[in-house]
């Protein structure tokens, strides 16, 4: 299955129409800009589309039990009406000494294991589901690398790996954490993302901006991840992510390479 | 790398990773305050920069935290710095009320359960309200209210901001807190 991201209610008419006319098949949803929200009308308003959830904001790994404990009935209220595909958030941080950063902070793969375990776990019995982790756009080189901080994770915790495909390519830029790293974690899941991303000259950077369309090595990254089988397996999902400068003729095109993966991927064989 | 750095990006060697990091969290940063103040940043132009600077490391000094207060910060840090005289028409309290009020509704984090709030500035009777939508297809609205009672005298705007917050699910406040 094929989705795009809704941050907004902005872009929601012609996310809408991106489903209607088949372009994609679900919506996943950053259900945190949504809380407020009634959810029988999130259904409505989508109606009947299939939808996924992505949290962003929860910092599950860094605000206060009981603060989790208060927001958890309210997300699981919309888990429970909207049947989302899967649930996801990030394995980062948003602050330092107690501070918010304006931009995610990386984990400490060699110090931060224990804490994000009991975490995670602690966030998962909340919700009562499975929570996605995303990949970490890295930017600085750690000793510790994040693919074997996923499998520890993942290993204690009975938690999914939400595969965002560019950001292994962004991190492998910058840090030279090679995308062939993730490879035995990438048979135990099946939900993806991908996104566009831009160079910083000064200092040689890449950023996960999605301001822009696929790049040619993303592209070429999930025809290798998903050629074979292609977004046709009901259980598969690949989210093309789209939130600054958004260009919808863009976006099609990015969701029209990724449908026709497969067929491209048969006929080269 | 010094993780504060992304706080306040001071001292750190050009053509770097660790340097395109801090200044990519300035960047954002910039925008965070100045995308929601058109009047503050059309005056202040290209000084816009520098003044943020300014600001972010006052704010590391002090362990200041930019969560969705952080345009009453900056108000109150302005309106006392050499910056102010950049501003010939003064602060317009408002914008940087709208501004709050408006980055409270938008974060569903705080004060869950709550669908208004009211930011107040008790010394010139000042309010501005904001509403979280019910629905996926509504936006947040920020709204302008009639002058809050105060006892207060509100005949001198240029006297220090008193700037309060209270949260609701009608426009009655039952407690106000100091922002």
């Amino acid at each position: 299955m094929l989705g795009v991201n809704l941050t907004s209610p902005t872009y929601l008419e012609q996310i809408c129409d991106l489903t209607a006319t088949g372009s994609a098949d679900y919506v996943e949803i950053l259900i945190d800009n949504f809380l407020s929200c009634d959810a029988e009308d999130l259904c409505d308003v989508l109606n009947g589309t299939p939808v996924a959830f992505h949290i962003m904001n929860s910092k599950f790994l860094e605000r206060d039990i009981s603060d989790l404990r208060d927001v958890a009935p309210i997300i699981k209220r919309f888990i429970s009406v909207c049947n989302p595909i899967y649930v996801s958030d990030h394995a980062a941080l948003f602050s330092v000494d107690g501070l918010p950063t304006p931009i995610l902070r990386e984990l400490d793969y060699a110090k931060d294991g224990e804490h994000v375990i009991n975490r995670v776990a602690t966030w998962q019995d909340l919700l009562e589901t499975k929570v996605y982790l995303e990949n970490f756009p890295s930017i600085l080189s750690q000793e510790s690398g994040q693919p074997e901080f996923f499998s520890e994770i993942i290993s204690s915790t009975n938690c999914g790996l939400l595969f965002d495909a560019s950001n292994a390519l962004v991190a492998e830029m910058n840090t030279g954490t090679a995308v062939k790293r993730w490879e035995t974690l990438l048979s135990h899941t099946s939900h993806f993302h991908s996104g566009g991303f831009s160079h910083i000259p000064e200092g040689d950077v890449w950023i996960d901006s999605h301001d822009q369309h696929l790049a040619t090595s993303t592209r070429d990254y999930l025809q290798l991840l998903l050629g074979a089988q292609g977004i046709a397996s009901s259980s598969t999902t690949l989210t093309i992510e789209f939130d600054h400068n958004i260009d919808f003729d863009l976006w099609k095109s990015d969701l029209q390479y990724v449908r026709t993966m497969a067929i491209r991927d048969h006929r080269s064989a | 790398m010094n993780a504060r750095l992304l706080i306040n990006p001071q001292e750190l060697q050009s053509n770097t990773k660790e340097y395109a990091l801090a200044h990519f969290a300035a960047r954002t940063n910039w925008h965070k305050i100045y995308d929601h103040l058109p009047t503050i940043e059309t005056t202040l132009k290209d000084k816009s920069s520098d003044v943020l600077r300014e600001f972010l490391k006052h704010c590391d000094t002090s362990n200041i935290a930019l969560d969705w207060t952080r345009h009453i910060h900056f108000a109150r840090w302005l309106e006392h710095s050499n910056h102010a005289k950049l501003l010939p028409n003064g602060l317009d309290r408002v914008e940087f009320m709208a501004a709050t009020a408006s980055a409270w509704a938008h974060d569903n984090f705080v004060n869950l359960g709550f669908s208004r709030v009211i930011i107040v500035d008790k010394s010139t009777n000042l309010a501005v309200g904001a509403i979280r939508p019910s629905s996926i297809n509504e936006f947040v609205r920020v709204v302008r209210l009639s002058a809050h009672e105060s006892n207060e005298p509100n005949d001198t705007v240029a006297q220090t901001a008193k700037f309060e917050y209270g949260t609701s699910n009608s426009w009655e406040i039952k407690e106000w807190i100091k922002l």
